[in-house]
């Protein structure tokens, strides 16, 4: 029986009393993740915001590490291979929930050497777009245009601009022809539940990238996480695609109605120093990297 | 004092408040409103309650409560309500 919002339980294995920012989208991932995976799972988070959000009070009633920024694949194989070598491996789901800092940049070699081994486990990455708990600075994954505390405006447009292209790490993931990578998002939430349920069910690695608005870095009301991540995917800067084994990719909501990339950037304080020819840049890129998703689409 | 289900409240001890736990903190710096449910009109469709990131929000069959010991006013719940029945009210300090 598939999952759904109906039939997920009150129990919160991400225990309440969290001490992070109000509306935080990456708590929401890590909610959502532990209500369809169960008590029966071992859940490694590298350093990031979800640490921040759990250090004080709360924090999971699962079992639980906090490993090293660089070293969260490593451990998620250690502890599959070591369960493999207790024979305990059955009925036990591994999961990694680390944030874009610690997926794309410095927990990248640990993450492909992890899933080129074909160990089983699910690794939710969830994208800030920039070191958010630790100042706000650049990441991998942080768009063109976007201000942050070390590419401030002019820094990030422009012949000065040292953001060109962000990792696009599904497709990054999709090459290592692991079983299932697919991006999602917590505007979607039955969506999200479905490929988490079957992320966990493949025999082998899975890989979800979620955007996970930041409302204190980004600019935005605390309230309209969930709504911006909903104009993120409506306005194509954050599609929904699914790739199976590295080669079958689906891309989801593509007979919705395309909007503008100009009504998702004016809602936040990171884009507000952009020109309209810098939107238009921007626009163009976002057509253009869904042109190249609807061409792998059409392929697979 | 018995505190029920503790475990999923308090990992670390039953006896450790949250850090934004009301029956503790006088004062909440991160404090923003107080969510109210109009239980009459609200239908538990469960919108806010997969929606809030705190966890502070329990749906059953008919209506929905939501912990306040936990809630940090974020107001998503309030943003994702289809039906508008829930109020952001400010509470003075």
């Amino acid at each position: 029986m598939p999952i759904s919002i109906k039939t997920l339980t009150n129990e919160e294995l991400m225990a309440p009393g969290r001490t992070g920012c109000p509306g935080c989208a990456a708590m929401l991932v890590a909610r959502l993740a532990l209500k369809v995976l169960g008590r029966q799972t071992i859940m490694v988070s590298a350093t990031g915001c979800v640490i921040s959000n759990i250090t004080h009070a709360g924090g999971p009633s699962i079992p639980f590490i906090h490993s090293l920024l660089p070293g969260s694949g490593s451990l998620i194989s250690g502890i599959d291979a070591g369960l493999k070598a207790l024979g305990k491996r059955n009925g036990i789901n591994l999961m990694v929930l680390a944030g874009d800092g610690g997926t794309a940049d410095i927990g990248f070699q640990a993450l492909s050497g992890a899933v080129e081994r074909g160990h089983k486990f699910l690794y939710i990455c969830y994208d800030n777009e920039g070191y958010m708990n630790t100042g706000g600075q650049r990441s991998g994954t942080t768009p063109y245009g976007s201000s942050t505390s070390t590419t401030p405006t002019n820094m990030s447009v422009g012949k000065h601009s040292s953001v060109k292209n962000r990792k696009n790490m599904v497709l990054i993931m999709a090459a290592h022809h692991i079983p299932f990578a697919a991006t999602a998002s917590i505007a979607y939430p039955q969506d999200m539940l479905r490929k988490i349920e079957k992320a966990v069910q493949i025999e082998g690695p899975s890989y979800i990238h979620v955007l996970a608005p930041c409302n204190y870095r980004w600019g935005f009301p605390e309230d309209q996480s969930i709504n911006l991540a909903k104009l993120a995917v409506e306005t194509r800067i954050a599609p929904l695609v699914e790739v199976e084994h590295g080669r079958k990719y689906t891309l989801q909501m593509s007979n919705r109605l395309k909007r503008p990339v100009q009504e998702y950037l004016s809602t936040q304080k990171r884009y507000r120093h952009l020109s309209d020819e810098n939107i238009a840049e921007i626009q163009q890129a976002v057509d253009e990297n869904w042109e190249y998703l609807e061409q792998l689409a059409n392929i697979g | 004092m018995k505190v029920e289900n503790w475990e999923n409240r308090r990992p670390i001890s039953p006896w450790l408040p949250a850090v934004n736990d009301r029956r503790y903190v006088t004062k909440n710096p991160y404090h923003f409103g107080k969510p109210i449910v109009d239980i009459d009109l609200c239908n538990a469709c469960g919108i806010c309650w997969i929606g809030c990131p705190d966890g502070a929000i329990s749906k059953f069959d008919d209506y929905i409560v939501i912990d306040y010991e936990n809630c940090r006013g974020c107001g998503v719940c309030v943003q994702q309500c289809a039906r508008n029945v829930i109020k952001l009210v400010q509470e003075d300090e």
